[in-house]
């Protein structure tokens, strides 16, 4: 097995750690790009593929195969944003964001999803974006979809999906195999961790690599902490370095230059840079309608071994309640399943003592779902708000609504009664204020009653969305359908922060295919 | 087990009047940095314990303090021998330490203010009732702190009892000796040999 990076490494690939430069070195390019992930990678590779000399910044660390090692806590603390501990202001959402050279595809579970129609048809009509009808996206996805090996899953689900399955079955509910982007997967499971055998084809082992073959830089360990303006154009970006492990603050610091600035540093990130910058922002909408995908979890215990930690996480969905009351009503939600550690779930459910030794007793039997509820698509739903603490680094303050819990509930109700309908033996909604409940006749009544409230249900996020979103009409947005700031010349923003609302649906391909037509149109205009 | 009397209730009056005093306290220590001028400046990291561990973060109150909670948190499952409990705390402190110092520097703030709110004897009383130094708790006592923050209607004992839950729960079952019982014992052993990253490694 050969581990790309490191020949690409040996090979001369131009990669330097900003832990190595000195203060007030000046670094240039045509364009420099802010952000590895699914966004900038992508727009890295096609700009480059155009000849422009691309300088991709990355604030966390270029880990690659040798340091995938599949260990809980060394993953989760240096391949993740804050090591997981990232919440909303309120502390009632966790947010899971990578924070590594591939982002969050580094530790994504591969699920592939093209941007729904539906999602499509709504920004066309309520927000007014242009060219992202279904048909003038098909292609974009289609070609993602060949270069990065996403194909529908053949292997058999493992129980955790499986025992999704058949709960639809046997209610009667929609359930589709998922398409993951995987050549030669193991099927261990370990995908959260970074692939450690190279098979899931995230942006660290496909874009990344194309990128620095065809001329592009690489500067990691360097957060981007603000814009140079100068007569409405970007003058240099200002990073600072961080020491070799992109853990500490160093007080060295780079300016960059470029013709052009790619702004792709997810939909905290790109947000906090602007307003670190008092980039213009006349109508008042950066950092706004910033959507997460809210996730609430129920766990059962099963009859049968589910050993939710093997096999590929997910691979089993149901979209049974994602639209089915409108695209505008009610809060629509999706239906799938997590993997199931021994440390995620003892954090999850922020229990102790005996009630804790119990639930990580049954952890060989846990069956756990999960619900990512579609926020964004009415106006009972505006999102969240990306701020600046004191210190500088950016927080998000987001209110679970009235409208969100009482999608939150029906969610409970959904994922018990499947867990039931797939013979659990018992189910526990992932609630501070819930015990373990014996039937769908019992768990009904006190999912009813439980209280929805932040902090007792818990909710996390792995799919941060918004805050610098894309429209024609510049009073309701910060980028234009092309990505190109309405107010500063020389940049653009192409990742998950441009899009209007939630996508419905994990989002890595929808962020790929946007990347891959907004950076085509940026090569062309830079071009000429 | 008839001659139990069933407690008067004493947690729940306690709590409540500690929780408008205590949510006082933490929201001061939180916010104003109500502790900064004493407290984390008495004892700075790294500290050297006497078995020669080096931590970057934990100061010699925060290894007393998770001392006590820890084995209360995770019960049942706390080695009950004197040398193999001995162990399992000075792995559990490590990996704390670890887990703790990339949590990035905002987290890192908060959780020095929470650790010291709980070290310092004025502030740790009002918020958790427990006047008496960390080794002296009765592990009930405890039991009863982490259950009023964890039932509290104020948000900021929510969210101090979950950093608590989460970095202690998260530190302990994320070692895969510890989850081996209930199933998972880390990679499969064939990873061992197939992997060169994990060559040399122990299945």
């Amino acid at each position: 097995m050969n581990d790309i990076i490191a020949e690409g490494l040996r090979g001369g690939w131009d990669h330097v750690s900003a832990s190595q430069l000195k203060d007030g070195q000046i670094l240039e390019a045509d364009v420099v790009v802010i952000g590895t992930g699914a966004g900038g990678a992508t727009s890295a590779e096609f700009l480059s593929r155009k000849g422009l000399k691309v300088l991709l910044v990355e604030e966390g660390k270029f880990y690659h195969q040798k340091d995938f090692k599949m260990d809980q806590l060394d993953a989760v603390s240096t391949l993740y944003q804050e090591g997981t501990a990232r919440k909303t202001s309120d502390g009632a959402i966790t947010i899971y964001q990578g924070r590594n050279v591939g982002g969050s595809t580094t530790v994504n579970w591969t699920s592939t999803f093209r941007t729904p129609d539906n999602t499509l048809r709504h920004w066309q009509t309520e927000h007014g974006l242009k060219g992202f009808s279904p048909e003038e996206m098909a292609p974009w996805f289609a070609e993602r979809e060949h270069a990065l090996s996403m194909s529908e899953w053949q292997t058999p689900p493992n129980e955790n999906n499986a025992t999704l399955k058949r709960g639809c079955d046997q209610l009667g509910w929609s359930s589709s195999t998922m398409i993951r982007n995987v050549k030669g997967c193991w099927n261990l499971g370990y995908c959260g961790f970074g692939c450690p055998v190279n098979a899931k084809q995230s942006m660290l082992v496909t874009s990344i690599p194309k990128a620095l073959d065809t001329g592009a830089s690489l500067l990691s360990c360097a957060r981007a902490e603000r814009f140079v303006f100068e007569r409405g154009r970007v003058r240099e970006l200002l990073c600072r370095a961080l020491d070799e492990n992109a853990q500490r603050s160093t007080t060295t610091i780079l300016r960059l230059r470029a013709r052009h600035f790619v702004l792709a540093a997810g939909a905290i990130g790109s947000p906090a840079i602007l307003l670190r910058s008092d980039a213009p922002d006349p109508y008042g909408t950066l950092g706004k309608r910033t959507f997460l995908h809210p996730v609430n979890s129920s766990t059962a215990t099963m009859p049968e071994p589910v050993r939710g930690y093997t096999g590929a996480p997910q691979s089993v969905y149901s979209d049974e309640f994602l639209w089915k009351q409108g695209v505008t009503g009610p809060v629509g939600f999706k239906l799938e399943v997590a993997p199931v550690f021994p440390g995620a779930l003892s954090a999850q459910e922020t229990l102790f003592g005996r009630a804790l030794n119990e639930r990580m007793a049954q952890l060989e039997y846990t069956q756990s779902m999960i619900a990512l509820l579609r926020d964004g698509f009415h106006d009972a739903s505006p999102g969240g708000e990306v701020k600046l603490r004191n210190d500088g680094s950016p927080v998000l303050d987001y209110s679970l609504n009235t409208y969100l819990w009482q999608g939150i509930r029906d969610a409970y109700l959904r994922m018990a009664e499947l867990q039931f309908a797939a013979g659990a033996i018992e189910i526990a909604p992932v609630h501070q204020d819930a015990t373990p409940l014996r039937s769908w006749s019992e768990a009904k009544k006190a999912i009813a009653e439980l209280p929805m409230k932040p902090l007792r249900a818990a909710i996390f996020s792995a799919h941060v969305m918004g805050g610098c979103t894309m429209g024609e009409d510049a009073r309701r947005s910060v980028v234009n359908s092309q990505g190109a700031h309405h107010q500063v010349e020389n940049l653009s923003v192409i990742d998950g922060s441009c899009f209007p609302t939630s996508i419905g649906a994990n989002p890595q391909l929808s962020i790929f295919g946007m990347a891959a037509k907004n950076a085509s149109q940026l090569a062309q205009r830079l071009q000429t | 087990m008839f001659s139990q009397t069933p407690p008067a209730d004493p947690s729940r009056r306690q709590l409540i009047k500690r929780g408008a005093m205590g949510s006082l306290v933490l929201a001061s220590a939180s916010s104003a940095s109500f502790l900064s001028g004493c407290a984390s400046k008495i004892v700075k990291p790294p500290f050297n314990t006497q078995e020669h561990a080096v931590y970057q973060f934990l100061n010699r109150d925060d290894v007393l303090m998770i001392s006590a909670i820890a084995p209360v948190i995770i019960d049942t499952h706390w080695p009950s021998e004197a040398e193999p409990a001995k162990a399992a705390r000075d792995t559990l402190l490590q990996r704390v330490d670890t887990f703790i110092t990339r949590l990035g520097d905002h987290n890192m703030h908060e959780i020095r203010q929470l650790f010291d709110l709980l070290n310092q004897r004025i502030t740790r009383g009002l918020t958790t009732g427990l006047w008496a130094p960390w080794p002296q708790q009765e592990p009930a006592a405890i039991e009863n702190f982490l259950n009023d923050w964890k039932s509290s209607r104020f948000a900021l004992f929510n969210n101090a009892y979950n950093a608590l839950t989460d970095i202690i729960g998260f530190s302990w079952y994320s070692a895969p000796q510890h989850s081996a019982a209930f199933g998972y014992a880390g990679p499969p052993a064939y990873l061992y040999e197939a992997l060169p990253q994990l060559r040399g490694g122990q299945a």
